[in-house]
Order: structure tokens, then sequence, then C-alpha cells
């Protein structure tokens, strides 16, 4: 029989990482805070897979990546990335990632595009010729031919996402972080460049990604973590971890209404709510709060919620309910919507 | 295995490119040893009514008459000097804050290849101003003769030699820039101490005991000091023999300590995540 081995190339074990920060609190005074970020991490990456890391804002998911990139020591805990060891082994580390982290001021505004791209693979120690050749086809291969000798500072936010998207590719490393990929991008280059990340896979490059778009994460991962609060709460393929809520439905809400936290709580009180969550988006008609609830059985609590939104004069533009997605996943295991 | 400069060079020729888009800085560049030449020339005729009597009380305690080139030699020593010194600290923060310091230490590239890069590109700002200014003082003032003389080019020896010590205080001063994310205070005041302690505009045995047992330990008062002895055939700091055994301790002691205080800040802040914060 033939079997398939899986080759761990990213390993946490139980990391942890506490800040100390310290906040003002007055002229020259200042008050010691500490932030629990890593609460003992541990999971594994395989060889070529594209694996997702999904979390709110706060989760740990940056503290995450800066450690596997050695950008940042683990208090406790040990990472090792492409089997060297992030604290004892950084420089060879750093050798064998190719990284973009969030934020486009990561790039020399006063260069060209292909100008920073030199400039970063020689820090690489890419051979001359070797790096032209390459620049050459990173830049075909992400179709950004157009702006590649303009001064980045004339740059669009989506070109610098573009950029930097280049840049994690010049060392020609074997696994490449991720952080936010798409964010950005308009639509079109949002798929452009997923294409590109599967691309990436099929050539064999292990990819570790974060997003808050679920529907990227269902698109791209081979498996997903999700991590809230410093933990990680699940971790499995899209359909593993979908199943982990099988027999379980969705409903999201899409209401107008003054009072929120209000109707959130009451509905909360109705036998077979699991979870709910709700965000607010401002739009010419006022403030649209949308509600998302994992129950048992639609059929059954839908009555009850209607007569609370009822009650409550609430506007309510649609009830929906749902097959449960990735995102009702991630409700579920940290009661919190994700974007 | 081979080594290989690539990231020296490679920081080197990013500096430049940048440096040569700001079309200000190289016009500044030109215009400032001009008038920093012309400065003391005014100042020493404002203060002794004429050149000749400045000359008379400046011979009186610093052994020589050409109070203009000295204070030329020392300032362009000085410039030199602490150009090497304070710019890879001032650098770095420069990239702490534009966000690409975090991109370069996400290669694999070595804390003494960024020094070296950062020194080479400071080193050749500096040595076009050096030159500059000297050159303009040396023809304004009939000097050029101290220019084209054996004793010039081994001054220039002098201070080459002491570039080596100066890349360890650099790495110092980074290393208290990354710690402390305060460069400009620590500019301002070290640039005054250091004017006032390394001899730029007078001999440093007018310093009190303790000055100067201070100014010895930084080498760019040695470098000052040997220069003008050199050129002028005054005094040196201790003799010839001692200054240059000096120089050379320096060299090995100022790097060492300040590769030791860069690694040990630069793991205390990827160890509080603050390697990034400015």
């Amino acid at each position: 029989m033939k079997t398939t081995e899986h080759h761990a190339v990213i390993i946490a074990e139980n990391l942890k990482k506490i800040y100390e920060t310290k906040v003002p609190i007055g002229l020259f005074r200042r008050k010691k805070k500490r932030v629990i970020a890593l609460k003992g991490v541990s999971f594994s990456v395989n060889e070529g897979e594209i694996f997702g890391l999904l979390g709110p804002n706060g989760a740990g998911k940056t503290t995450l990546i800066k450690i596997l990139t050695t950008l940042l020591l683990p208090d406790a805990g040990r990472a090792i990335v492409n089997g060297f060891d992030v604290v004892k082994q950084p420089e060879e580390v750093r050798k064998s990632v190719g990284v973009m982290l969030m934020g486009e001021r990561a790039l020399y505004w006063k260069l060209t595009g292909r100008e920073n791209l030199e400039f970063f693979g020689s820090l690489y120690k890419v051979p001359k010729d070797i790096l032209k050749k390459r620049i050459n086809e990173i830049v075909e291969f992400l179709g950004i031919q157009e702006f590649i000798d303009r001064l980045v500072e004339t740059y669009s936010s989506g070109q610098k996402v573009l950029l930097a998207f280049a840049k994690a590719l010049i060392n020609d490393a074997s696994i490449i972080f991720l952080d936010e990929p798409t964010v950005a991008l308009d639509p079109r280059r949002a798929i452009e460049v997923r294409q590109k990340i599967k691309k990436l896979k099929e050539e064999g490059k292990t990819i570790f990604l974060t997003t808050h778009i679920m529907q990227e994460a269902d698109e791209l991962c081979d498996r997903v973590a999700i991590i809230d609060e410093g933990r990680i709460v699940a971790i499995g393929t899209p359909d593993e971890l979908k199943r982990t809520i099988k027999g379980k439905s969705a409903v999201e809400v899409d209401i107008v209404c003054s009072n929120p936290k209000t109707i959130v709580e009451k509905i909360q009180q109705i036998d077979g709510v699991h979870k709910i969550a709700w965000d607010v988006t401002s739009s010419e008609k006022g403030e649209i709060v949308r509600i998302r609830v994992i129950c048992d059985n639609p059929r059954e609590i839908l009555p009850p919620m209607m007569e609370i939104l009822l009650n409550n004069g609430v506007k309510i533009h649609y009830i929906k309910p749902e097959e449960p997605t990735l995102e009702d996943v991630f409700l579920y295991y940290t009661g919190k919507l994700l974007a | 295995m081979k080594w290989n400069p690539e990231p020296i060079l490679a920081i080197f020729k990013m500096r430049l490119k940048v440096y040569s888009r700001y079309p200000g800085w190289i016009i500044l560049d030109i215009i400032a040893p001009i008038i920093f030449s012309v400065i003391p020339f005014l100042f020493a005729v404002g203060i002794a009514g004429s050149l000749e009597r400045a000359a008379e009380i400046f011979g009186n305690y610093a052994g020589t008459r050409e109070f203009l080139f000295y204070i030329a030699i020392g300032s362009a020593v000085w410039g030199f000097s602490t150009g090497i010194t304070w710019d890879f600290g001032m650098w770095l923060y420069e990239e702490l804050e534009t966000g690409t310091l975090e991109q370069i230490l996400l290669t694999p590239v070595k804390v003494y290849e960024l020094l070296l890069g950062a020194i080479l590109y400071t080193a050749f700002i500096s040595t076009i101003n050096f030159f500059l200014s000297i050159t303009i003082i040396a023809i304004l003032f009939n000097c050029l003769h101290y220019v084209l003389s054996i004793n010039f080019v081994l001054a220039l020896l002098v201070v080459v030699l002491g570039i080596i010590p100066l890349m360890g205080l650099a790495l110092f001063f980074g290393a208290l820039v990354l710690k402390l994310k305060e460069p400009w205070a620590f500019f301002n005041f070290l640039t005054a101490f250091m004017v006032f302690i390394c001899g730029v505009f007078y001999p440093i045995t007018i310093l009190p005991p303790v000055a100067r047992a201070i100014a010895v330990v930084i080498p760019i008062t040695i470098a000052i000091a040997d220069a003008r002895a050199i050129i002028f055939h005054l005094n040196f700091i201790f003799n010839p023999k001692i200054d240059l055994i000096l120089l050379i301790v320096y060299a090995f002691l100022w790097p060492l300590l300040g590769m030791h205080m860069y690694k040990r800040v630069e793991k205390e802040l990827r160890q509080r995540g603050e390697i990034t914060v400015f």
C-alpha cells in the first residue's frame, strides 16, 4: 500500500510570549503592564502545503509570525523552521524563508520597484546574474511590468502590496510567510494573487498565510489554524473544521437598530442558540448591524428571534438561514466574527 | 567559504541612490563646507581686530600661527570622524521609522555587513566634504603648501587608522539609539560634548586634567591632535609611538565593545518585541 509521508517544515511546540509594556500615567510616570500574547501554541506545517492562520486582531497572529521569522524571541517553547531552530540558528532560518509582512512602509519609496528587489536580493547574496534573471521572472509572474521601473512613492497601495509580495520571492525560498497578502488589493488583483499563491504551491513551496478573509482561507488553505487570545482553538482542513460543527446551522440577520447589544443579549437567551456575534457597519441608511447565530435548528429559533426583533422596533433587512461556513467555525470556537 | 561583499555594496549603493534623489542634500553638502570654512576667519577678525593679531594670540598657546588651517584640520577631521560615529545609529533609526529596518533584519545580513555598508556610504560623502573644505581653506588663506606636503599624507593615514575604532563607537551609538529610541537627544548632547572635549578648535592641553583623561579615550581626539602635530610639527598627545599604540589598541577595543553592546541590545529588543518600535 502506498503511503503519503508528511514532512513537517514548520514546527511550533508550546510557544509562549508575554510582552511587558509601560503605560504612561502622567508626564513622567509609567505603569508596567503585562500582555500575554501566546499561551502555549503548538502546531506543525507540512512541506508543500498552504497553511492558514486565522484570528481576530490581537489574537497572536503577528507575534507568532514574528517568532517564526526570527524577529521576536519566544519566552518559552521551541520553533523549528526548515530544520533550523529559530532561536539557535536564526541566520539559517532567514536564509530559507521569504517573508511578506503587512504594511506598505516595508519598501524604499525613493527607489524604483526593481531597485528595491535588487537591494533585497543582494542582502540574500543572490549572485548578480541569477538575481537579474529572477527579478524578470518574478515581475512577469506577478504581472507588475507596468510599474516596476517607477519610484515606489508613485505606487498605489495595491501596487506596494504586490511589490512586497515580489520581495518575498526574491530569495527563492522554499517556505514563504505571507501576512494578509490580499489586503488593499482590488477584487481583480486579489483573485490574481490567490492564483499566484496556488501556483507557488504547485511549484512545491510551503506557504504560511495569515488572513481575515474566510473565503480566501477556504479557497487556498490545505489546513487552517484558528487562533484566539494566544491559543490555537481549532486546527484542520477547512472541511474537517466545518464537520466539527456538523448538525448545526447558521442564521444571518441584517438589521438597522440603535441598541444591538440588548438585542444580541436577548437572542442569546433563546434555547438552541450556541454562539452569537455581531458587528456594525455604517452606510448611507445608518448603522447596519450584522448578527450571526450558530444554532441547532433554525426553524426552532426563528419565531422567538422575530418576536425579539419586532418588539424592539428593529428595521429588518433580511434573515437568512445558511449552511455553516468556515466563518461559522471561527464563530463557534471564538465567539467572534472575523471580518 | 568565499567572502561575499555584496550586502555591503548593496547598502552603500542603496544609500547613495536615495541621497541622489534628494538634490537639496547634495547642494547643502557642497555649500556647507564653504560657509564653515569662512566662519573662523570672521570670528578671528571680530575678536582680535585683525588676522595678524589673531595669529599672534593663537600662536602663544597652540604653537602655530596658522590658526585658520589649524582649525580647518580640526573641523575637517572632526566632521569626518563624527560622520562615521553617528551616521550608523542615525541611519538605523531612519530605517526604523520608515519600516525598512524590519525588512533588513528579516534577511541573513550580518551586523558587520550592515555597519560596513552604512559606513562606506558615510565615508564616501565625508571624504568629499573633507577634501572640499580643506581645499577651500588652503586656497583662500594661502595654505596650499601644507596640503601638498608629505606630512599631509601621513596625517591622512592617522585619520584613516582612526576609522577602525570609530566603527566600534558607531556600533555602540547604534545600540544606544535602538535601545533608547532618542537619537536626536544623544546626537545633540554628544556632538556638543565632543566638540568641547576632543579639541576641535583648540589643543586639549587647555582642558582640565579630568577632561583630558576622558578626551584621550575617544579616538577622534588622537586623530585630530596627531594630524595637526604631523602637519604643523607640534606636540603629539603623548608621543608618536604611544599615540600609535593607543590607536591600535582602540582599533581592537572599541569594535569589540561596540559589537558586544549591539548584539546584547539586539537580543534584548528581539526578546521584548521592540526591535521595530520607535
